[in-house]
Order: structure tokens, then C-alpha cells, then sequence
């Protein structure tokens, strides 16, 4: 029954209606908001993962989507449909939870089978489909197993295969892999989002991993405080943060404090950096940060760099196997400090090692600037 | 304007109609069920003591006299005695029981001595019989014709000293079970770094070993003088002429007819009860902070001495425990103690010295059954709905307050109650007064706390998200309920029923207000035929309850074991 493969379609026409609109929703536990007036779109047939810290209201926006806990206020449509205050089992999903929920007195067979049974279908029909789902998460054979004998992965499988097997709508899934080890979490991670695009389902999922979210996501929705801090792709939301602290939640960031000399130029330390563009809107002694990813800082072919070159020493060097992280000294009497990442070969051709000295540049495309007034910029 | 008109606008609660009407059947279910489950606790508890409360401030013709009958009873100088009485032999009791179960349950979690578990089993024995049982053995061997008079020292076992060795007796292993609880839950890095210490002994005992099972050692305080002072049987019994609060209830509802009065002594007897109850939830809370911190097991050493010692006590204790019970089965089948000792099973033809007897047995039987089967349906589903119920959480709370609520009443109160109650021929349920309906119902309700709260912690450890997922697959919650819920929590589910039944058997307190000639409990001949001086008889009645209850518990331990043997692939215990 497995659908045919769509295309994972990022846009809608115009007029068209998103598979799911959420719109205004709040959700309040006593004085506590724990969703304030959140408002998105989800596609048809797309991965979308809300990505935050804890407690930023993930699992409550999906529970809300699911019916589990109504929201307060506000109101959501599925295909056009108003589910707002549909109960769940009304509605149309699968969902997998963190502690994946197995019945744990049911074999393997009748856990998936489980939502199946209750729609009257013929026994050789429910047999067929479990086979098939089994198949499908690579478990073939395990039908007649219980919970308790399978590993963490596995019953991460039966859960999904679950929550699939009465062909839902849409799939919810709360941290489905924050339970397994690192191996086998990377594996599923693949394996996941390979059985999503083939069959095309509408996917929810919630995680605070946000290399989990990097990897599998069509676009990401990075929450903070119940509320919605940004929507995009991951190449989106990692190159163009629209805040600071999405900048710092994603990736690894370097935050350095200054203040605007003259207009796209910030003074931070002793250095002038050359923004341009990116600080259009800052006036002339407006404290804000300029950000650069570590990878981001250049080293190489220097020669024609006229601007935001600097020369810096390395206070010291961690290394991370593939690469290596440098904490370069930015000089100045407020001791700022400025990663880089850089490849054991550059290490290797430039001779980089502690108190090394050593030109770099901050390529002026990838800085961002924001306003340094927010509380959650790191210092 | 009609429902749908109102949900379609905006506002919380439009929404709150909408999702009851969209969530069908499955809503209306669980609100009906947690109504109804509250109607009944209404019904069978708060109007009950309610007509209680009323009862004690009317005269006998049910016209409203103020205080009156307070101040007739505290002018009494018999009594107010009762209330020195009372607590006199409950705070002994409770000071014995406790430092006999203590040492007790010391040596069965603190030492290496051997029989640990016989000594455990042996120690619960007294759960299974009614607390007239110890009474009566007492009488067999201190009464008037007692062959070990001689060590009472001319004092006369028909009274104070009596009705404190058989509480000590029907109480110990209550407070036996909560102390070795206490003890078990100590943390071996606190004795590792006394000992590190180079600690005394004596002062890791007073530093280390107190403190830490402190709260227990409360709890089992608290329970030992609620147990005592409410007990009916034992003081009804081997009293004499010792009054205490709750014969007084009995001797002035049953022997002079003063309801009003009854009312009023019922009414100082629940103070106690309410007292201890606060006291142990609030020391209850506590304990479970400790628990869940993370500890380290105690492992015992092997220390000759100590071992020894404890040994020896634990010996001493058991002999006390079955010579009790043993005492009870010998004469029950002796012909005429202590002077002919032949063997007999005359005492054991109950239909030769009671017009009921051999058929209050069955009536137990039925009682004991029909609570257990009953009881345990309603507790679970009023557990599942606290529990896992998703909707009306307010409902849900005041549900659980009520579920509470029946451990604070003496069942010789709650009994009390529920004549004034359902004896009114006004009120629509009246019809079950006198049935063995009103027996059933009295015996869940005063065992319900006990059977609820286990049945919580039961669903407690079940996946909280069983619901959702039942939700989204499109299965109603009652199936899942039934296929997922129930099997798991089999074994607390048998536990339950097993409590209800032996409780059921051997309750005296609560029904015995409620009887009827066609209802008449085995428990309840067992007092009449000592009443009446059949002792004997008496304690043939109480061996065959013994029986019984040992019958069941033998069964519940087999059904145990093979439901652990049939599930053994997914249950992991
Ligand atoms: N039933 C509840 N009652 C009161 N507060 C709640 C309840 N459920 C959640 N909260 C609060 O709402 C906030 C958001 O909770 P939520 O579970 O959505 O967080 P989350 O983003 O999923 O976090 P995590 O990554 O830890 O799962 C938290 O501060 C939490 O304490
Ligand atoms: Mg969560």
C-alpha cells in the first residue's frame, strides 16, 4: 500500500492551501504560555522539523496538532478542514513517541496491527499489510517477538511501523531517536528520511538535535519561549540566521562584540571590519555583533584580500579529528577571541600550532551583524 | 441558538462543547464514568457520615436538639473514661507493636540470620483471621481455666493487659511490613562512610539507622494506634469490664437502642482517625521523596552476635505469633479445654449451637466474593480514570479526594453511618438495607483507599502515552484499556482482590451494624457464639475463616506464579 513517490514540493501555487495551516495558536497551562500565537504552514508531503531547546514548546505545539492537549486559543486546518477542536482519533495521523509506546503484552504482529484490527479488515489482509510494513523498516521475520526482546532501534522500527500501518495523512514523531545510541541513531536517521520521501507522507518532527534536524529536514522551524524564531531550509537557516539566537542555537558561531564607526564598518576591538550590507540598518554608535562561522574564517590566498585581513595568534588549538579549532587572539585590552576551523592539511602547509602567528581574513559575504541589545547573545 | 451555533463562535468554552460533542461516544463515556463513580462515592460515603453528623446533634424523634447529646455524653463519667481508655491502651499498644516490630523487621533487612522469609510469611499470618481471633486464643490460655494463668500474676486477662496482647497480635504484621519497607530503603554509602569513620555502632544506629527510616517508623506509629483504636472485636471480646470508644458505639446503638448517642461517640472516635490519617499522608509524601533519591542497596554482613540475637527474638516472636493461632486450632478441636482433651470436630457442627451457622460461612463466602469481583472492577476503573483519563481534570481530582477519603473512617463509624443512612425509608436506596447489597457496598468502600491506591501505582508505571497512541490508531480507549491496561496490571489487580476477600472475610467492624438474620457473617457468629459462651465453637468459626483465607492466598500465589511463567516473555518483573 506503500504511496507513490512525490516530489517533496517546497512552494504551493498561489491560492493553493497548505496541507496543514496553523494559525494564532497559543497554549496556556495555568499562568504559563507555553505556545504563544504561533502561526505556520506545513506542505504537502514535506519533512519538517521544529528544532529548540527544551522546554521551548515543541512537544506541546505537536500535541496540540495531534489533538493530544487542545490549544487554548487559535485555530488549525488540515487540507482545508477546521480540526481545531477534533478529537484525535477523528483526526488523521500516525505518531511515534520518544518512549516509542509499545504495548509491551502484544507480540510485534499485533502492535502493528493494532490500529488495523479495529477497522474490521479481513484477518489475511491484516497479515499481509504487517508483512509488508515489516519489510518495509527492515524487520522481516520479528512478527511473533515481544517489545522486551527487541533492541532500542528495533522497537524505534515496530513503533514507526506502527504508526504507519493505517496509511495516515500525516506522521508525528516526538524525538524518535533521542533514545538510541549515536551509531545507531545516524543510521536511522538515513533510513527514516529515505522511507519518508518514498512514500511521501507529511511529516512532523520534533527534536532538540539540531544536526538530527540539519540532516533530515525539508525546512526547520527553530522555536525558543513558545514562540516561532525562524522558518526555513536548513541551508536557510544555517547560512542566513535572521536572529542571534538562531545563529548560536545553529552550528557553532563566533559572536564578536563592537560598536558601528561609520556606516558598514564596526569597530570590534582593534579591528575595523568591513560589513557592508549586512549593517545597513544600524546607525553610527550602535552596539551590535558581528558573527562569522569558524569554517568561514579564511586563511588561504590572502594576497589580494585588502579588506578585514588581520593578523592574529593562536592561543591554542583543539583538535576534532577531521579538523581543527583554533582560538585565535583577537588583541585589544577586551581579550575577545575568535575560532576558526581549520583542515589538518591547512595546518600542516601553514604550520599552525600554539602561539603561532598567522594572517586571516573575514570574508565580507559572510559576515551578519545584529543588534548586540538582545539578552540572548552570548558575551 | 443551538450547540453548533454557539461552538462555530470563538471562545473557550464553545471550543470545550465542540470537542465533547466531536469526541463521541469516547467522551461521553468517560464522563459518564467518572460521574458516576463520584455520584456513588456521594451516595456511599459523604451522605452517609453527613447523616452521621445530623444523627448526633438530633434527639430520638429526629428533631434538631443542638449540642445536647455532646454535652450528655461528656457528663458522663463512664464515658469520658472510655476516652482515657482508649487511648490509653492504643498509645501502649502502639509503643509495644512497634518495638517488637521494629527489632523484627530489623533482623529480617539488617542481619544475615537465616529463615528470613519463613519468618516474614509466618509474620502475616494474623492478616488472615479476625481480630476476635487472638481474643478468644487468650482467653483459652490466661482466662479463668487458662493453663498459664499463673503468669499473669493474679491480674485478670479480661481487660487492659488482654486487649493489648491481642492487638499487639492482630497489628503486628501492618506495622511489621511498613518497618521493614522503612528499613529496606537506606542508602549503604551513609553506613560506608560511617563506618569509614570509625562510627561506634551504637552511634551509626542513632545517626544513621533512625533518621533514615524515621518517616516509616511514623507511618507504622500512626497505623498501629488508628488500627487499635478503632478495632472492635478484640475489646468486645476480652474487655470485661473495660470500656473503650468503640464497644461503647456498639453497647449503646446495639444494647440501649441510643442512636443519637451512638452518633456522638462515633463522632469522637473519628477524630483519632482523621488525626493519624493527616498525619500519615503527610508523612507518606516524605517517604517518597526518600525513595526516589538515588541510593545504593544495604547489603548486610555476617556479625555472629547481632545475628544471633535477633535470631533468637525472631524465634521468640513467632512462637508468640502461632502459639496465638495454634492455640485457637487446638481448642477447636479438643473436646472440653483444658479438661478433656480428646479430639472432636463437634465444635465444628455450627448448625447444632446457632441458628444460622454453617450458612453465615457461605454468606462470607458470597460477601467475600462478590467484594472482591465487584470491588475490584470499580477500583480499577476509578484508578484508570484518575490516572489515565485525559478530559476533566477537576472531576478526576475531586474523584481522588474522595478515593482517599474512606481510610480516615473506622469502620464501626462507617458502619454507624450507614444505618442512619439507608435505614430512613425516604431514601430511594433504602430497598438494600438489610441485603447483603449494603454488605458488598460497606466493605468496597471501607477498603477502598488501600485497593485504590495500589491500583494507581499499578498504572502508574504503564506508559503514559499508551492513550495517544490508542487515540491516533483510532482505537476507543476502553479497548485498549482492556487489551493493553488490564493485562498488565494483572498482578496488582490480584493483589487487590485478595485483600478485598480476606478483609471481607474478616471484618467485624463495619457490618456489624448492617447484618441481617439472612446475612449473617461468619466473622459476626464468631462473636455471637463467644457472647453467648460457645468458645469453643467460637474458634472453630475463626479457624475455618483462618482457613479460608489461607485457601485464597495459597491461590493467589499460584495464579501469581503462572501468569510470571505464561508472560515471562514480556513480563519483566
Ligand atoms: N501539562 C503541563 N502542565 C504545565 N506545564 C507544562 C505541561 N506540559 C508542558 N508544560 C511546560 O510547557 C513548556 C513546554 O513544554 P514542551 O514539553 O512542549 O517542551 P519541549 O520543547 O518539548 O521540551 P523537551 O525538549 O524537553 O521535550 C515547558 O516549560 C513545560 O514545563
Ligand atoms: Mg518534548
Amino acid at each position: 500500500m506503500a504511496r507513490k513517490p512525490k516530489s517533496t514540493s517546497k512552494s504551493k501555487s498561489p491560492g493553493e492551501r497548505a496541507f496543514l495551516e496553523i494559525r494564532d495558536v497559543s497554549k496556556m497551562f495555568g499562568d504559563f504560555t507555553a505556545l504563544q500565537d504561533v502561526t505556520l504552514d506545513i506542505h504537502d508531503g514535506e519533512l519538517i522539523c521544529f528544532l529548540g531547546p527544551s522546554g521551548c514548546g515543541k512537544t506541546t505545539l505537536l500535541r496540540a496538532i495531534a489533538g493530544l492537549d487542545y490549544q487554548t486559543t487559535g485555530r488549525i486546518y488540515q487540507k482545508g478542514r477546521d480540526i481545531s477542536d477534533v478529537p484525535p482519533a477523528n483526526r488523521d495521523f500516525g505518531i511515534v513517541f520518544q518512549s516509542y509506546a509499545l504495548f509491551p503484552n502484544l507480540s510485534v504482529e499485533k502492535n502493528i496491527a493494532y490500529g488495523l484490527v479495529n477497522r474490521k479488515m479481513g484477518r489475511s489482509k491484516v497479515k499481509a499489510r504487517v508483512e509488508e510494513l515489516l519489510q518495509l523498516v527492515g524487520l522481516e521475520g520479528s512478527e511473533d517477538k515481544y517489545p522486551a526482546a527487541l533492541s532500542g532501534g528495533q522497537q524505534q522500527r515496530v513503533a514507526l511501523a506502527r504508526a504507519l500501518a493505517t496509511s495516515p495523512g500525516m506522521l508525528l514523531l516526538d524525538e524518535p531517536l533521542s533514545a538510541l545510541d549515536a551509531k545507531v541513531r545516524e543510521h536511522l536517521r538515513h533510513e527514516m528520511k529515505e522511507l519518508q520521501r518514498s512514500l511521501g507522507i507529511t511529516t512532523i518532527m520534533v527534536t532538540h538535535d539540531q544536526e538530527e534536524a540539519l540532516s533530515m529536514a525539508d525546512r526547520i522551524v527553530v522555536m525558543s519561549d513558545g514562540r516561532i524564531e525562524q522558518v526555513g531550509t536548513p541551508m536557510d537557516i544555517y547560512r542566513n540566521p535572521t536572529s542571534a539566537y538562531v545563529a548560536d542555537f545553529i552550528g557553532a558561531m563566533n559572536f564578536l562584540h563592537g560598536k558601528v564607526v561609520r556606516k558598514g564598518h564596526v569597530k570590534v576591538g582593534k579591528m575595523d571590519i568591513a560589513v557592508n550590507g549586512a549593517a545597513d540598518q544600524f546607525k553610527t554608535g550602535d552596539e551590535v555583533v558581528v558573527c562569522i562561522r569558524p569554517e568561514d574564517v579564511a586563511v588561504r590566498d590572502l594576497a589580494q584580500v585588502k579588506i578585514n585581513r588581520y593578523a592574529m595568534a593562536i592561543r591554542d588549538v583543539e583538535f576534532l579529528g577531521s579538523f581543527c579549532r583554533a582560538t585565535l587572539d583577537v588583541g585589544g585590552k577586551t581579550g575577545e577571541e575568535l575560532t576558526a576551523d581549520f583542515s589538518i592539511n591547512l595546518m600542516r602547509d601553514f604550520k599552525l600550532e600554539r602561539g603561532a602567528k598567522l594572517n586571516i581574513a573575514l570574508p565580507k559575504e559572510q559576515l551578519q551583524v545584529f543588534p548586540s541589545n538582545g539578552t540572548d547573545i552570548p558575551a | 441558538m443551538s450547540v453548533a451555533d454557539i461552538s462555530a463562535s470563538e471562545g473557550i468554552t464553545s471550543s470545550r462543547w465542540a470537542r465533547l460533542r466531536n469526541g463521541g461516544t469516547e467522551s461521553w463515556i468517560l464522563l459518564g464514568g467518572v460521574s458516576a463513580i463520584i455520584v456513588a462515592l456521594f451516595a456511599f460515603l459523604v451522605l452517609p457520615l453527613y447523616a452521621l453528623l445530623k444523627k448526633s446533634v438530633e434527639d430520638d424523634k429526629g428533631n434538631f436538639v443542638g449540642l445536647v447529646n455532646f454535652e450528655e455524653y461528656f457528663s458522663s463519667v463512664g464515658l469520658v473514661q472510655s476516652i482515657t481508655n482508649s487511648l490509653t491502651i492504643a498509645v501502649l499498644t502502639m509503643v509495644i507493636s512497634c518495638t517488637l516490630a521494629f527489632i523484627f523487621a530489623y533482623g529480617l533487612t539488617r542481619t544475615c540470620m537465616p529463615f528470613k522469609r519463613s519468618f516474614r510469611a509466618i509474620a502475616t499470618i494474623p492478616i488472615l483471621a479476625p481480630s476476635l481471633l487472638p481474643a478468644i486464643s487468650l482467653v483459652y490460655l490466661f482466662g479463668n481455666q487458662g493453663i498459664m494463668k499463673g503468669l499473669l500474676f493474679g491480674e485478670s486477662i479480661y481487660g487492659p493487659i488482654g486487649i493489648m496482647i491481642a492487638m499487639v497480635f492482630y497489628i503486628f504484621p501492618h506495622v511489621m511490613m511498613i518497618m521493614v519497607t522503612a528499613l529496606s530503603t537506606t542508602d549503604a554509602r551513609l553506613y560506608e562512610a560511617a563506618e569509614s569513620l570509625d562510627t561506634k555502632p551504637s552511634r551509626v544506629f542513632f545517626t544513621v539507622t533512625l533518621p533514615g527510616a524515621i518517616y516509616g517508623i511514623v507511618s507504622a506509629a500512626v497505623v498501629a494506634f488508628t488500627l487499635t483504636i478503632t478495632d472492635f472485636g478484640v475489646p468486645k471480646v476480652i474487655g470485661g469490664q473495660y470500656n473503650v470508644l468503640a464497644t461503647d458505639i456498639y453497647k449503646q446503638v446495639v444494647g440501649q437502642q441510643n442512636f443519637s448517642m451512638g452518633a456522638v461517640v462515633g463522632l469522637v472516635l473519628l477524630i483519632p482517625a482523621v488525626f493519624s490519617f493527616i498525619i500519615d499522608r503527610h508523612v507518606q509524601k516524605k517517604q517518597v521523596a526518600l525513595l526516589s533519591a538515588r541510593a545504593v542497596p544495604y547489603h548486610p554482613k555476617p556479625h555472629k552476635t547481632r545475628d544471633a540475637a535477633l535470631l533468637i527474638f525472631c524465634i521468640m516472636m513467632t512462637v508468640f505469633l502461632v502459639g496465638i493461632l495454634g492455640m485457637a486450632a487446638f481448642a477447636s478441636f479438643v473436646t472440653f479445654w483444658p479438661y478433656d482433651m480428646s479430639f472432636t470436630l463437634a465444635h465444628y457442627d455450627f448448625d447444632a449451637v446457632d441458628p444460622n451457622g454453617w450458612s453465615s460461612f457461605f454468606n462470607s463466602l458470597k460477601l467475600a466474593g462478590f467484594t472482591a469481583v465487584i470491588g475490584v472492577v470499580v477500583i480499577f476503573l476509578g484508578a484508570y480514570l484518575v490516572e489515565k483519563g485525559q478530559s476533566f481534570p477537576r472531576l478526576r481530582n475531586v474523584f481522588h479526594m474522595l478515593a482517599i477519603l474512606p481510610m480516615a473512617v473506622p469502620g464501626l463509624v462507617l458502619g454507624l453511618a450507614y444505618v442512619f443512612f439507608f435505614s430512613r425509608p425516604e431514601n430511594p436506596l433504602s430497598p438494600i438495607y438489610g441485603t447483603l447489597a449494603i454488605l458488598v457496598v460497606c466493605t468496597v468502600v471501607h477498603f477502598y483507599t488501600v485497593s485504590h491506591l495500589t491500583m494507581l501505582t499499578a498504572l502508574k508505571q504503564i506508559d503514559k502515552e499508551f492513550e495517544s497512541v490508542s487515540a491516533s490508531l483510532q482505537v476507543p480507549f476502553y479497548k485498549t484499556m482492556l487489551k493493553v491496561h488490564v493485562p498488565i496490571t494483572l498482578p496488582a489487580i490480584s493483589d487487590v482482590m485478595m485483600y478485598l476477600f480476606v478483609n471481607a472475610m474478616t471484618t467485624v467492624s463495619a457490618v456489624v451494624f448492617l447484618y441481617s438474620p439472612d446475612t449473617k457473617l461468619a466473622a459476626i457468629t464468631v462473636l455471637n457464639l463467644d457472647d453467648v459462651g460457645d468458645t469453643a465453637e467460637a474458634a472453630a468459626m475463626a479457624m475455618v475463616i483462618v482457613a479460608t483465607s489461607v485457601t485464597v492466598r495459597i491461590l493467589h500465589g499460584l495464579l501469581m506464579r503462572t501468569l510470571n511463567a505464561r508472560h515471562s516473555e514480556w513480563r519483566t518483573r
